[in-house]
Order: structure tokens, then C-alpha cells, then sequence
């Protein structure tokens, strides 16, 4: 089982739209996957109309103190489950420190999921904190979408020290989320800079509103629009995501 | 049967499963391209036995294999993309080939019923319009020379963390329709209106009265026999695979059994006249099976150590090309106007033996002095028998030793149970290690033979064929002097004291009804 999280410090970047249009396509091509939506907010669950609570409270799985598998839903489409988000998860810094091992807690989860699915996506909050080492430590591919900014490398940059830090060491790829081309430095940096570096993706996704409408029709974008522009940058990124488990990050 | 499948009867209309769901949930209706399945399994039901049940599943030129095996573990892989029937290996490498080849062995899956299905799907939603349950609902008709409506069937999928609204669902349909039974499921109906009886014997067994004249008795024993050979012949025609040219040589050895050993009940000149033709369906038919036992040790079904032995490709090659001028032999044979008349004039004569009115004796009295006799037959031929003794001497022993396991078997319900079971397993015992004897005997003809054409052609064998052939060759020996080994100890056991008391011992009561002969 691989697991992909979709993770950025910063929010409104674009995670949500990643984590469900990418577990969408990996169900499509056939591999069984699960989509963890593990931001309070519960965007990902909304577009999947599931309800954003875990029977008992998230803190149960998350203490073991209820099986994971009680919690997952189906989702309507062939391949995709989905465990839903939690009110309780915007205490996960907390509960996580409360138990044993507080940085390998989601890994330890999934581990009983390993039969089960090919794919995990886990939808992040953006955060630094616990939940994110965490995150770190459960996923084989760090995907992070990027507002095509100056300050966006930066970003990139603080992300691969984030990853250096840590023992168990996912693949970093970041990519360009929400890009409009109508603007010079969204286009110089979209078209600049995954040329001279290998952590970022040569596709970028497009700001546009077909992906806004998500929330609308509630189901991924490839689903009610197959053929959008939206829908052919999401099928380019996948294999682009999934090329390759790990990243040597070992170095300077 | 599937879980989640509720069959209703084949009168029920898609609407009724329809209107009984929407009173109570909201309930989305979308049609489902038509498809059609193959039901498969081999001739003898090693599926069905191995508690299995396959099926290829297609929508146009998409297919779908799908395996259940238990209750609830479905597997799928895709279709061969290839006409059926189809043996393990012409499946794809697949989870569903793992599953089926071991269960399956030599066999090839047949396609036992077509069945075209047109469906529909009702996803139920909950109040956001997500799908908590999937329903199939599908109207089934067997296709092919048996036309027919088969039961409505209804699948009912609940969504992961949905399981209580699938059996909501279930219960309510149950409820408001009425389900056939539980134990019937649609690959079941499919296959039963087909004329199939799933793990049943393909020739059923035939009821005797131990106390009605012999020759009626031994008509219908025979009957059996070429209800054998006439379901195995288009097997063997189409040479589906090697156990119908097996099935069909065991029924004719069978056949040629019971004629001699009851030569005496029946008109000599039928007996003469038949004793030929089984022969001579027999001579026709060795070459055939000895080159599928050779080709099927080389693929690793039989005895034979292959380990450490490489380069037998060209040894295959060969037997592959005798096999096919072999079978074409055989396929000649049974298409003339011999092969084509046998059958039928075997069995009118089998009507006019039943049919005769002569003075004769029981069944039982008939069953229990042949076996007698043969007994007799047998501990007279092994008695000259050493470790030494020529093939062909052992050959002649064995086919004695055949001829009584054919009448043990035949009349087994005939016989009093006890001594009839110790008798078998010594006389089981004899034929195996004769049997492994013959065998290699064969083997090492095969291979003289073999050796001798590459050589002959020279360039056709590799230095590692020949050395494999050698190799083979030398495993043969150690094969047939194990068995020689053996056979004393098994010649002695069936001699011995107690095996000739329980022979002595078969006809003793008995009342009986079922004649349960070898399975064909």
C-alpha cells in the first residue's frame, strides 16, 4: 500500500482539490484507494456527501481505542472509500500526544489498511505541528501544491528542511496549484522554474472555476467534467505524483 | 451463492423491486449495458467440489472472470479474450488462474450455460444523495438449445459503512416479494435449467434388484458403460482435454470387463461380435492416452521426478508431433462408419439381452460367483510372478486384476459390505504397484523410441535432451524396481488367507438398490 499525502503549510492552496480529484483518479485506473480527509474543516468529506463525523469521535481511532475500519465509508464511486473527517480532529495536535509514539500514530493506524488498498490520500490541514510529522511519517509522497509566488520557493524549500529533519524520509514533489496565466509572474514562474528544479512537477494546475465547482456538484472534477482542461492537468500530475516511491533527500 | 443475491421467481418484474424500494427511500434508476455470462466448470465439477463457482462475464468485447470462492470471497480478472472451453493456463496470470489451477488440475473449463442478461441499477440515497446502497437487478435467460426464463435476480450491495441500510433493504425486498430459496443462486439456476446436476456423477447411477435375473442387471450395468462413452466421445473429437479420452478408454475397459467375466449371460455370438469392437476401440485409442501420459509427466502432473532436468523442450516437441498424427488417428476412427455404428448397435443388443426370457441366475448369485472366479484367476496368474517377471506377464496380471475391480465396483452394493471393502483395498493395493510397473515400462519405451528418432534426425536434440532422456530413463528403473519391491509384499496380502474369507465372505446377505459403479 502506497500512501500519498497532499500537504502544505499554508491554506487555500489547492490541497482538498488535489486530495480528491488524484484519489478519484487512482480508484478509476483500478486501484483500490482511500481517501483520509484529516482537515477539521471536512471539505473533502462534503464533496463526497459523507457525513463529517466518526460514529463514537475521531479521537477513537486516533487513541486506538476503535478500529479504523468501523469508520470508513463508501464512497458513490467504484474503488474509493473514504474516512471522513471529524469535528474532534482540530484537537489531533492533543490526542496525538497523548498517546505512545505521538509521531508514528497515523502510521500505525493504516498499517491494519494494508490489505485493503493500494492507495492511501491523506488530505492535510495546513499546519506545522504534531499532525504534520505525523503526516510525514505515514506517507511515502509528499505533494505540495504551490501559488506560483516568489515566495512559493521559499515555501518548497522550508517543506524539503521540514522533510531533512525527519527520520522517515517521503518523497517531496511540489507542483503549481491555482495558476492563472493571465499573470506574467504566474507564467514565468510555471514555466521557469520546474525546469531547474527536480522537486517540482512539470504539470501545473489551472485556477479555474470548473475545480471551484466541486463544492457544487459535489464529486471530483474528472467525473462531471472529463473533458476539462482541470481534468486532463489532474490525469498528467497523477503519474507524475505516483513515478517513484522515495526521494534521497540525504545531503547537505 | 453471491452475498447480497436475492433471486425472485422468473414472473417478477424489475418495477415490483422498484416501486417496493421507492415507497420508502429515494431511489435512482439507471440501465446497465446488456451482458452475457459463461458459467463455468469442468465436466466432473472440480470446481463445484472445491466449493468454487466461476463465471465469465461479458459487455461486448469487455470481459470480466469472476470467482467466488466461499461465500464471500469474489475475485476478478480479466476475460481470456478466447473461446471457451479453456484450460488453466489459458487463463490470464490472474489471482482467479492461482485460485482455479490447483482446483482444476489437468481439466478444462467448460461453458455449461449461456445465460444473456439485461439489467437494471437502483442506487438507494440518503438525504445528501449519496449512494448508501447499490441494487442489480437482472432478468436472466438461458440461451442455447434449452431456452428458457430464468429467476429474477436482485444484488444487493450496501456501500462500505453502509451494511444496515443493505439489510434494510433486503429485508424490506424480501418482505414485499417472495425470494426462492436461499440455497438457490443464479449461476445454480442458470446451470440446472441447462441440464446440469453440479458434483452429480455426468452418467447417473442405475438402480439394480440384486434379486432379478442376472443378464437384465448386467444390460443396464452396460448401459451405464456406453452412456460413458457416448458423453466422452465429443470431448475426445474436440480434444478438449486428456480426461475424456481416459474417461472414455475406462468405460471400454469397463465394457470389455463385464462381457467376459458374464460371457456367459449373454448370446455368444454378441459376445464375440462386442468383445472385437471394444477391442478394437481400445487398440485405437492406447497410442493417444499413452502419448497424453507421457506429455502430461513431462508437465509436471505425473510421477516423475523432473527436477535438475532441463532442455526437455525438444523432448515435448516430438511427443507433441505423435500426438498429433495419434489423435487425428483416433479422430478417424470414431468418425467411420464403425466408430459411428457402435454405440447403437451396442445398445439394441443391450435391449434384446434384457429383453430375453431365459432361465438365468440372480444377480447377486451371478455378481458373487464372478468375482469368485476372477479372484481365482488372479492368485492362479500371481503365483508364477517374481520380481523378475517379464512386463508383459505383469501387464496380463494387471488386466485380471482390472477385470475384477470393474465387477467390485460395478456390483459393490450387491456384495456384503465388509469383506467387499477389504477385498477392494488388497486388489487396490495389487493394481496400483502393477499400474506404476506398466507405466514406466511405457515411459521407457517411449523414450528408447524417442532417443532413437533424434538421434536418427540428428541436430533435433540438444547434448542436454539426450542427457534429460538418459536421466529420465534412469529415474524410470528406479521407479519400476520400488514397485517390484513392493509387489511381493501386495501379491502375498491379496493371497493371503483373510482376503480369500472375505472373498468367500461377499455373498453372504445383502439387500440392495443402488448400483454405485466408478464414476465415469
Amino acid at each position: 500500500m502506497k500512501s500519498l499525502a497532499v500537504y502544505n503549510i499554508k491554506g487555500g492552496v489547492g490541497k482538498t482539490s488535489t486530495a480528491v480529484n488524484l484519489a478519484y483518479l487512482a480508484a478509476r485506473d483500478g486501484h483500490r484507494t482511500l481517501l483520509w480527509d484529516l482537515d477539521p474543516q471536512a471539505a473533502a468529506t462534503y464533496v463526497f456527501r459523507v457525513k463529517p463525523r466518526v460514529k463514537g469521535g475521531g479521537e477513537r481511532i486516533v487513541a486506538n481505542r476503535k478500529p479504523v475500519e468501523a469508520a470508513i465509508k463508501g464512497t458513490d464511486f467504484e474503488g474509493l472509500d473514504l474516512l471522513p473527517a471529524d469535528f474532534t480532529y482540530r484537537h489531533m495536535d492533543l490526542m496525538l500526544d497523548a498517546t505512545k509514539r505521538p509521531t508514528e500514530r497515523l502510521h500505525r493506524i493504516l498499517e491494519p489498511l494494508a490489505g485493503d488498498y493500494d492507495l492511501v490520500v491523506l488530505d492535510c490541514p495546513p499546519s506545522v505541528s504534531l499532525v504534520s510529522e505525523n503526516v510525514l511519517r505515514a506517507a511515502d509522497i509528499l505533494l505540495s501544491p504551490l501559488i506560483p509566488t516568489t515566495l512559493s520557493v521559499r515555501t518548497l524549500d522550508q517543506l524539503t528542511e521540514f522533510v531533512r529533519s525527519v527520520r522517515h524520509r517521503p518523497r517531496l514533489l511540489g507542483f503549481f496549484s491555482m495558476v492563472d496565466r493571465r499573470k506574467r509572474l504566474h507564467r514565468d514562474l510555471v514555466d521557469q522554474l520546474p525546469k531547474e528544479r527536480d522537486d517540482l512537477a512539470s504539470t501545473a494546475i489551472p485556477a479555474q472555476s470548473i475545480i471551484e465547482q466541486m463544492a457544487v456538484q459535489r464529486a471530483p472534477v474528472p467525473h462531471f467534467a472529463p473533458q476539462s482542461l482541470a481534468t486532463r492537468c489532474y490525469e498528467q500530475l497523477y503519474p507524475e505524483a505516483m513515478a517513484g516511491r522515495r526521494l534521497d533527500l540525504s545531503g547537505p | 451463492m453471491e452475498p447480497g443475491e436475492v433471486l425472485f421467481s422468473a414472473a417478477t418484474d424489475p418495477g415490483q423491486v422498484f416501486a417496493a424500494l421507492g415507497d420508502r427511500y429515494t431511489v435512482r434508476i439507471e440501465p446497465l449495458p446488456a451482458a452475457r455470462w459463461t458459467c463455468l466448470d469442468t465436466a466432473d465439477w472440480r470446481l463445484h467440489d472445491a466449493g468454487m463457482s466461476l463465471r465469465d462475464a461479458r459487455q461486448g468485447r469487455a470481459g470480466t472472470l469472476l470467482l467466488w470462492s466461499g461465500p464471500a470471497t469474489r475475485i476478478t480478472a480479466p476475460s481470456p479474450g478466447r473461446r471457451w472451453p479453456q484450460r488453466a493456463e489459458g487463463l490470464p496470470d490472474s489471482p482467479v488462474r492461482e485460485r482455479v489451477a490447483p482446483a482444476i488440475g489437468i481439466r478444462a473449463l467448460l461453458p455449461l450455460a449461456e445465460v444473456e442478461v439485461h439489467g437494471l441499477q437502483l442506487r438507494v440515497l440518503d438525504d445528501e444523495e449519496k449512494t448508501r446502497v447499490r441494487i442489480e437487478v437482472d432478468q436472466l435467460r438461458l440461451v442455447g438449445a434449452r431456452p428458457a426464463a430464468l429467476p429474477l435476480r436482485v444484488l444487493v450491495t450496501p456501500l462500505r459503512g453502509y451494511e444496515r441500510d443493505g439489510a434494510r433493504c433486503t429485508d424490506l425486498l424480501r418482505d414485499r416479494l417472495v425470494p426462492l430459496a436461499a440455497e438457490t443462486d443464479a449461476t445454480a439456476a442458470a446451470l440446472a435449467a441447462a441440464g446440469h446436476r453440479p458434483g452429480q456423477p455426468a452418467v447417473p447411477p442405475v438402480r439394480l434388484d440384486p434379486d432379478a435375473p442376472a443378464p437384465e442387471s448386467l444390460a443396464a450395468v452396460l448401459r451405464r458403460w456406453i452412456d460413458a462413452v457416448d458423453l466422452a466421445r465429443p470431448g475426445v473429437l474436440a480434444d478438449v482435454d486428456t480426461e475424456f479420452l481416459h474417461d472414455l478408454r475406462t468405460s471400454v475397459r469397463a465394457t470389455r470387463s463385464l462381457l467376459r467375466l458374464g460371457a456367459e449371460l449373454m448370446p455368444e455370438a454378441a459376445v464375440t461380435r462386442f468383445a472385437d469392437e471394444f477391442a478394437w476401440l481400445g487398440r485405437l485409442t492406447a497410442p493417444l492416452r499413452d502419448l497424453d501420459v507421457a506429455l502430461l509427466e513431462l508437465d509436471g502432473f505425473g510421477t516423475t521426478d523432473l527436477t535438475g532436468l532441463e532442455d526437455l523442450e525438444p523432448l515435448r516437441r516430438q511427443l507433441r508431433g505423435q500426438r498429433r498424427r495419434a489423435l487425428a488417428a483416433v479422430r478417424t476412427g470414431l468418425e467411420s462408419p464403425r466408430g459411428r455404428a457402435l454405440s447403437g448397435d451396442w445398445r439394441a443388443t443391450l435391449d434384446a439381452v434384457a429383453r430375453r426370457d431365459l432361465p438365468a441366475p440372480s444377480t447377486r448369485a451371478a455378481a458373487v460367483d464372478q468375482a469368485n472366479a476372477a479372484y481365482r484367476r488372479i492368485v492362479k496368474a500371481a503365483a508364477g510372478i517374481t520380481d523378475q517377471s517379464h512386463p508383459d506377464e505383469l501387464h496380463r496380471l494387471r488386466g485380471r486384476c482390472k477385470r475384477m475391480r470393474y465387477l467390485l465396483d460395478g456390483y459393490a452394493p450387491v456384495y456384503e459390505p465388509k469383506p467387499h471393502r477389504e477385498v477392494l483395498g488388497a486388489l487396490r493395493a495389487l493394481q496400483n504397484c502393477l499400474g506404476d510397473i506398466q507405466d514406466v515400462f511405457v515411459q521407457r519405451a517411449q523414450l528408447a523410441e524417442l532417443g532413437a528418432v533424434m538421434t536418427r534426425r540428428g541436430g533435433a536434440a540438444t547434448t542436454g535432451t539426450v542427457l534429460a532422456i538418459g536421466a529420465l530413463r534412469d529415474r524410470a528403473l528406479r521407479r519400476d524396481a520400488d514397485a517390484r519391491r513392493t509387489m511381493a509384499r501386495r501379491i502375498a496380502r491379496f493371497g493371503s488367507a483373510g482376503t480369500r474369507a472375505n472373498v468367500a465372505g461377499l455373498g453372504a446377505g445383502a439387500t440392495v438398490a443402488t448400483v454405485a459403479t466408478a464414476a465415469p
